[in-house]
């Protein structure tokens, strides 16, 4: 008998339903709909909860649960335009018009042409101080889609760096956790890894200091979130 | 220059401008709407769903960053607070489902069996029959709250707890209590049925 309270084939999805609801369909389409919406358990149940969502009255008891809720999260559009790298950004930038491409390969040329020149004149020549202006610093692990929390956190050494500041953050840039590493890896602490829950995204970045506490480097911010195959079908 | 005054504009208006090449600061405003106005329903959807807050919180992110990314395949004949819903519905249904194992236990004897003991073969109702059968008593002898409890437990196999939270029942035992009322309903009727069968093959 439960196959009476499933849905079935001439159920229609839920936008139709609503449509119906709101007076939107043809004259004949919304008749066939309705005389099998008044028949059918399935559909009853859906517009059911439509309408409860719809309403969205939370009870007293729920109010400070939905208040939590909503204050942990974060905007999708303003989370992801901070996960990305200036280089992202660039690729994304509006439609450049075409003169601007030959502008900017003539303004190459001219600073090559320039550069050659002073060197062949002699002219600008400084010696190397031995300060490296921030550079990058390249992330390896953890990065992207996790099938478990990560233990690691690795990245290549650069150049100058003598100790490494590892910050990491939820998706609206909000820190949990930072501390400073010799190594270029740190196992991740245990307070670190009872923040990452499953299914959710973090970002993390890397500095590089030096001897004298002067940043000489610096990663892209790196995204990654885990979720383990057992954590889906265990209750 | 003029400004748009984004808190006028309806849903759908929003959404069309959210779909503006990115970097657009008039598509991440947009956006920052919708999700301003929409952040508390998600949030309390996804409790009655999750029933527990860190998981609820997490089902609600993943549904924005869902919607966020489908935001071009909208249909414009839907509203948005539809398209949302069915994002969230489906995406809370899955969550739900994969915790838990299927729901196996029977509503009542399978109205199959009924017909497999009455006594003249002529009584074995097809399949169109015996849902016709299932349906009548559903419509004439479930209240609709019974109805719904009914239909989201077996058809859509929430859990319980799930189903009292999302229809509001306050009642002391909440969707168990009338689950129970509704298969007692459905067995008498099923036993009635029964033994006019059995009587019509004894005369």
């Amino acid at each position: 008998m439960r196959e009476a309270f499933e849905r079935t084939e001439h159920c229609p999805e839920v936008e139709k339903l609503a449509l119906l609801e709101e007076g939107r369909l043809e004259q004949a389409e919304a008749a066939r709909l309705r005389t099998h919406v008044e028949g059918c358990t399935a559909c009853e149940a859906e517009l059911a909860l439509y309408r409860g969502f719809l309403a969205a009255e939370s009870r007293v008891e729920e109010r400070p649960d939905v208040e939590y809720i909503s204050a942990r999260l974060s905007n999708p559009a303003a989370a992801e335009r901070e996960s990305e790298s200036w280089w992202q950004r660039w690729l994304k930038l509006p439609a450049v018009p075409r003169w601007a491409f030959s502008v900017a390969a003539l303004l190459l040329v001219a600073a090559v042409s320039l550069q050659v020149w002073r060197r062949q004149s002699g002219i600008g020549e400084v010696e190397w101080s031995g300060v490296a202006r921030s550079g990058q610093l390249t992330l390896e692990a953890p990065l992207g889609e996790l099938d478990q929390a990560p233990r690691r956190f690795s990245w290549r050494p650069a150049p100058g760096a003598s100790i490494y500041q590892i910050r990491v953050l939820e998706v609206d840039g909000a820190q949990l956790w930072t501390g400073d590493s010799r190594e270029t890896q740190f196992p991740a602490p245990a307070e670190l890894l009872k923040q990452l829950g499953p299914r959710r995204a973090f970002i993390w970045e890397v500095v590089g200091l030096d001897g004298n506490g002067k940043e000489v480097a610096r990663s892209g911010r790196a995204r990654f979130r885990w979720d383990s195959s057992e954590e889906g079908t265990s209750r | 220059m003029h400004e748009v005054r984004y808190q006028e504009l309806p849903d759908e208006e929003l959404l069309r401008l959210s779909l503006e090449p990115a970097p657009s600061r008039q598509a991440e405003e947009c956006w920052r709407e919708l999700f301003e106005r929409y952040r508390a329903r998600l949030a309390l959807w996804c409790l009655r769903y999750a029933g527990d807050r860190e998981e609820a919180a997490d089902l609600a992110q993943e549904v924005l960053f869902r919607a966020w990314h489908r935001r071009a395949g909208f249909q414009e004949e839907s509203r948005f607070s539809t398209w949302l819903y069915a994002i969230c519905r489906n995406h809370c249904l899955n969550h739900v489902k994969a915790k838990q194992s299927r729901i196996r236990e029977q509503v009542v004897d399978d109205l199959p069996s009924l017909a497999a003991e009455a006594p003249a073969p002529e009584r074995a109702l097809d399949e169109s029959r015996r849902q016709g059968l299932a349906r009548t008593w559903i419509r004439e002898l479930l209240n609709e709250q019974e109805r719904l409890v009914m239909s989201l437990h077996y058809g859509q196999e929430l859990p319980l707890d799930a189903v009292t939270r999302l229809l509001g029942l306050n009642n002391a035992s909440g969707a168990k209590a009338l689950v129970v009322s509704a298969k007692r309903k459905l067995q008498a009727a099923a036993r009635a049925w029964r033994g006019e069968a059995e009587g019509d093959g004894n005369a």
